[in-house]
């Protein structure tokens, strides 16, 4: 298990990191999303062999938001 | 009276699409089971039309829109209910501080200055006034979210509507802090009933033609919301100011501007008098400017008939006097010896309708 941190653009309201937490459902191997508004930006907990950076960046895509390495 | 008509139309010009941002998402969700079930259906149906085609038989007419109607009018009932109730508690919390004039313009100021802070965010003028928004704790997001996606079909949209009272959008925010300065359950349960009826009719049109917004006309909304909540947080703070007696309100600063009153309005007599008649009506207080006698106690003679507005409500506050008026009578008020030039400030305890006392020889 690793922990990373992201940049999170797009995010508009104090509601968004529900929907972008929401990726915790949708891709195996993650343990935990934390995303704050305030910030900008998500904590993943996740596997790293079972899903990948650019996996979790593509899912956040999917979502309508941009999500950067930080 | 007018603060809940302002509630609706809040609700009906901006809430209905401010709360659709952020919760048809959730709608959304919770109808997508409801959109497969019906999908499914219609499959099998369409199938079985097309059998019955060719050996033969008379073709059955195909269910052809998903039933939406229903799950988004019950969303919307559940969510007024929660909400009314939410309006209630806020309303019973506000009694419980019991707020004299000065707190109540305290909270009206720090209202005002709340609504501005997420104008200023939703127009992205600085990452900082992203604090103006509150974020639901992590475990009520994440329980919404599971239910939302594993709903079943109409116990889900009834619960998930009740569930939007932990995910209020801006505008609703800043409605919810109004229900409290109001300092009573059933006007904090009205204001908040009225305001999310307001934002129903938008709600349902927007969620059932097209179930979630494009990504365009949500940014330009978002600016028209804006720009209605920077409006709405100036005409609070404005409010507060006024009820404290400031000098700074928008009224009070045209009264000391425009020292002559306009002619149309009904004005008591420039001779000071030690018994002043004041009209409390449903669209304020008639004159605006009474004239007193300096130097003797005064008899303020508040008359209401048939007066339903929050005008009711009268408040002093400089002298400390609070009022609330019957809908219909006459209320004395003592106003105590004031020195030649006193310029008294009075209003509603909301700060809305304003006027002043002027005391000469």
């Amino acid at each position: 298990m690793v922990k990373k941190t992201f940049r999170v653009e797009g995010m508009h309201c104090s509601n968004c990191p529900m929907e972008v937490e929401s990726i915790e459902d949708d891709l195996p191997g993650i343990k935990q999303v934390t995303t704050s508004y305030q910030k900008g930006q998500m904590v993943v907990e996740f596997d790293e062999s079972k899903v990948s950076d650019a996996q979790i960046i593509a899912a956040v895509a999917k979502l309508g938001y941009q999500a950067f390495p930080a | 009276m007018n603060q809940i008509f302002v509630a609706f139309i809040t609700g009906l010009t901006t809430g209905g699409l401010s709360c659709l941002a952020v919760q048809g998402g959730l709608l959304a969700s919770s109808l997508e089971n409801q959109l497969e079930q019906q999908l499914d259906l219609q499959i099998e149906q369409d199938l079985a039309a097309r059998q019955a085609h060719r050996s033969g038989k008379k073709r059955e007419r195909i269910l052809a829109h998903p039933r939406l109607a229903l799950p988004i009018l019950l969303f919307l009932v559940a969510k007024l209910a929660a909400y009314t109730l939410l309006g209630f508690l806020l309303g019973a919390l506000g009694s419980v501080l019991q707020l004299t004039a000065i707190t109540r313009a305290i909270l009206l100021i720090a209202i005002g200055i709340f609504m501005v802070g997420n104008a200023l965010r939703m127009f992205n003028v600085h990452p900082i006034f992203r604090y103006f928004a509150f974020e639901p704790p992590k475990f009520i997001t994440r329980y919404i979210r599971r239910k939302a996606k594993n709903g079943e079909s109409f116990f889900s949209p009834l619960f998930l509507g009740a569930l939007t009272v932990f995910i209020p959008c801006g505008v609703t925010q800043a409605m919810m802090a109004v229900a409290v300065g109001t300092g009573n359950a059933f006007q904090g349960a009205t204001l908040m009933f009225a305001f999310i009826l307001g934002t129903s009719p938008v709600f349902f049109v927007v969620a059932y033609l097209t179930m979630q917004l494009g990504a365009r006309l949500e940014k330009a909304f978002m600016r028209f919301v804006a720009i209605v909540l920077l409006v709405l947080g100036l005409v609070s703070v404005n409010n507060g100011l006024s009820l404290v007696g400031s000098p700074l309100s928008v009224q009070n600063m045209a009264h000391s501007l425009f020292p002559a009153p306009a002619a149309t309005s009904q004005v008591s007599s420039p001779n000071p008098a030690s018994t002043l008649l004041l009209n409390v009506s449903n669209s304020g207080y008639s004159p605006q400017r009474l004239y007193a006698k300096a130097g003797e106690q005064i008899l303020l003679n508040l008359v209401t008939v048939n007066t339903y507005s929050c005008a009711r409500d009268f408040v002093i506050p400089s002298i400390g006097v609070e009022k609330l008026l019957p809908q219909t009578g006459t209320v004395l008020v003592n106003v105590p010896a004031q020195v030649a030039g006193t310029v008294m400030r009075f209003s509603c305890s909301m700060g809305m309708y304003t006027g002043e006392i002027i005391f000469s020889q």
